[in-house]
């Protein structure tokens, strides 16, 4: 999104003040309102389609594939693809770089099926558009796909050890996934300010990004900065950190109850 | 609802043929019916009851004024010439697009609903400059093509009406560069459709001292004027291509509303503080109201400077704000964009205090019936 100099300077300006306007009049820990549908693809575990009010889109699907696990102890897989990106480039890779690392908060017990066999999710992300930063979407997306996620029912033993045997599922019955999910939020930093959502012409004079990560209640590893654009981008106050990671804790829940209680 | 975030929950068409259809749970049903089927139909419903006559049946002689979805039959006629919007297969005309018939002579075309913007002479748009290359800028205009604005169809700086010289070919990007804004009148259309513009008057040129904001354009609707002084200190120029463009109001926009006797003193008062227009002429003299006719008024370096106004205070930036969530509110509601729209939809819109409630999905819903429930009141519903 390319900007003229004259709007530059109006939107820093009024986000720069105190107390700052946001140009969709916005509070400075308000999201842009969402469209969820869940659970529309027939052939995956789980599913969700999120379209943001600006009009980015994602798609996100769970599959689930029975693995030993002491064989293969990584029970989670997110593979993301941006539409008009490569898959070799920056802001893919850091996305699913990003991702694999902050689901490890999941308790992988759940997943769990006997001693010897658990389920690997595949949690394939498809971002059809986006105008800001997607990994707020995409967060979105998979939390309310995990959440949309039913396994088959175990019908065997689940102490296969010593009675060696291949776990049997029930014909039709599901079980519902229940996993604390993690959410991801994008700030941006506006001199001495921050603000949770960044809209596209907010991001365009953002002096700095950050990326926060929740779960269960509490912020967690791993936080990160990004430049949101290539030409406004500054260093900014370590205070602001806390003072995003507060904003994150303060609101996170609600969000989290929003994306649940659809 | 929450005050941070709003979600909806919804079901598309494309759910209905789910197998899984037994196992959802029960309250997506009714949601279905709800948001599903309006979701995939809005378009249609709305455009059919605006449309005059609608009719269902496929006679040839009542093929104007039909809607049309793709791929729909037409006609069988072999008489009629195909135009935009269709195709033809084994002598049968169908539509291409979603739009309604027309019928020029034996032409037969379908107008699409929703397009990108098609550019008349006379037209009233905001661009953005997307390239500078020879003698002329691109400017993005939201159309199938870029529009051409030539150097000599820009006021050059430094006074009188004067024929571009080399050295305004060499700093072309000191008046307009990649991503500048500007407002412009479309002066012609080349052969294929592109829009050559101009913006030899002092109301058009760069715009500042304000925000952005986007519509579709079939919802701007061609008037007289396309910039309007709204209540709360704001002006807004509604691009015919659905680029909008809101500011602080300037003294040439109060000056351009005042009736010609009485504007001497609407602008006296003004001009003593700062005479300059909203795209920065500044008036040679002083005293003399600012007229957007007068080009001998100095158009100076001004014009394209890059500087805002500093006198902007939080409080107009706020109704700034307000104004453009009215007009995302109005297009949400596909309603017509007109000043009086816009105006009843503030005198509505002040029921919120705060602005940021006005992105919620209901609150737009309820602005938008407010608005043409104002409308029929004030008994000018078209």
């Amino acid at each position: 999104m390319t900007l003229s100099v004259a709007e530059k300077s109006y939107l820093y300006d009024s986000l720069a003040s105190t107390p700052s306007v946001r140009p969709d009049g916005r509070h400075q820990h308000q999201f842009r309102p969402i469209e969820i549908y869940t659970d529309f693809l027939p052939s995956s575990n789980g599913s969700s389609r999120i379209i943001a009010s600006d009009g980015s889109e994602c798609i996100v699907s769970v599959k689930a594939k029975v693995v030993d696990h002491s064989l293969d102890s990584d029970l989670l897989q997110v593979e993301i693809d941006i539409a008009g990106e490569r898959d070799d480039s920056l802001i893919t890779e850091s996305c699913t770089s990003l991702f694999n690392k902050v689901l490890r908060s999941i308790d992988t017990k759940k997943l769990q099926l006997t001693k010897k066999y658990s389920f690997k999710l595949f949690i394939d992300v498809l971002v059809l558009s986006s105008n800001s930063y997607p990994v707020s979407l995409i967060s979105f997306g998979i939390y309310s796909a995990l959440n949309s996620t039913a396994l088959p029912k175990l019908v065997s033993n689940f102490d296969d050890l010593e009675v060696e045997e291949l776990p049997m599922f029930h014909d039709y019955d599901l079980v519902p996934l229940e996993v604390n999910a993690p959410l991801v939020f994008v700030l941006a930093v506006v001199k001495n300010n921050i603000f949770i959502d960044p809209a596209a012409n907010e991001s365009e004079v953002a002096n700095n990004g950050l990326i926060v990560s929740w779960s269960d209640g509490k912020v967690i590893a791993p936080i990160r900065t990004i430049a949101l654009n290539e030409t406004n981008t500054k260093g900014f106050n370590p205070q602001l950190i806390q003072q995003g990671i507060k904003l994150v804790d303060q609101y996170a829940e609600e969000i989290a109850k929003a994306l649940t209680n659809l | 609802m929450s005050e941070v975030i709003s979600v909806v929950s919804r079901n598309g068409a494309f759910q209905k043929t789910m197998i899984m259809e037994e196992f959802s749970s029960d309250e997506s049903e009714d949601d279905y019916n709800m948001t599903g089927s309006e979701d995939e139909e809005e378009g249609e419903e709305g455009a059919e009851k605006s449309s005059s006559k609608p009719t269902s049946k496929k006679s040839s002689k009542n093929i104007d004024s039909e809607l049309m979805t793709p791929g729909e039959l037409i006609t069988s006629d072999p008489i009629w010439m195909r135009g935009h919007g269709t195709y033809f297969l084994e002598n049968d005309t169908y539509s291409s697009v979603a739009g309604r018939v027309s019928k020029v002579n034996k032409l037969l075309s379908v107008i699409p609903l929703k397009s990108r913007y098609a550019p008349e002479t006379g037209d009233h748009v905001v661009g953005r400059i997307a390239e500078v290359s020879n003698k002329r800028w691109k400017v993005d205009i939201g159309g199938k093509q870029h529009a051409i604005l030539m150097l000599g169809s820009v006021n050059l700086p430094g006074g009188i009406l004067r024929r571009k010289s080399e050295s305004d070919e060499l700093q072309m990007r000191s008046f307009l560069k990649e991503g500048d804004l500007l407002n412009a009148e479309v002066q012609s259309l080349f052969q294929d459709g592109a829009a050559s513009l101009h913006t030899r008057s002092l109301k058009y040129g760069k715009l500042r001292n304000g925000q952005f904001c986007q519509v579709p354009n079939s919802l701007i609707v061609r008037s007289k004027n396309h910039t309007h002084n709204l209540p709360g200190n704001v002006t807004v120029v509604l691009g015919v291509n659905g680029y909008i463009w809101l500011r602080m109001t300037s003294s040439m926009d109060l000056a351009r509303d005042a009736p010609p006797g009485g504007s001497t003193q609407v602008s006296g008062g003004e001009a003593s503080g700062r005479a300059a227009g909203p795209t920065g002429a500044v008036s040679l003299n002083p005293n003399a109201s600012l007229s957007i006719t007068r080009l001998e008024e100095e158009s100076s370096w001004k014009i394209y400077s890059d500087e805002n106004d500093a006198s902007i205070t939080n409080q107009l930036k706020q109704t700034i704000s307000r104004y453009a969530n009215i007009i995302k509110a109005l297009a949400f509601c596909e309603v017509g964009i007109t000043h009086e729209r816009i105006v009843l939809g503030y005198e509505a819109s002040l029921a919120y205090s705060d602005v940021g409630a006005l992105i919620q999905r209901d609150n737009m819903e309820a602005l938008g019936a407010d608005v043409l429930n104002a409308e029929r009141m004030r008994g000018n519903a078209e």
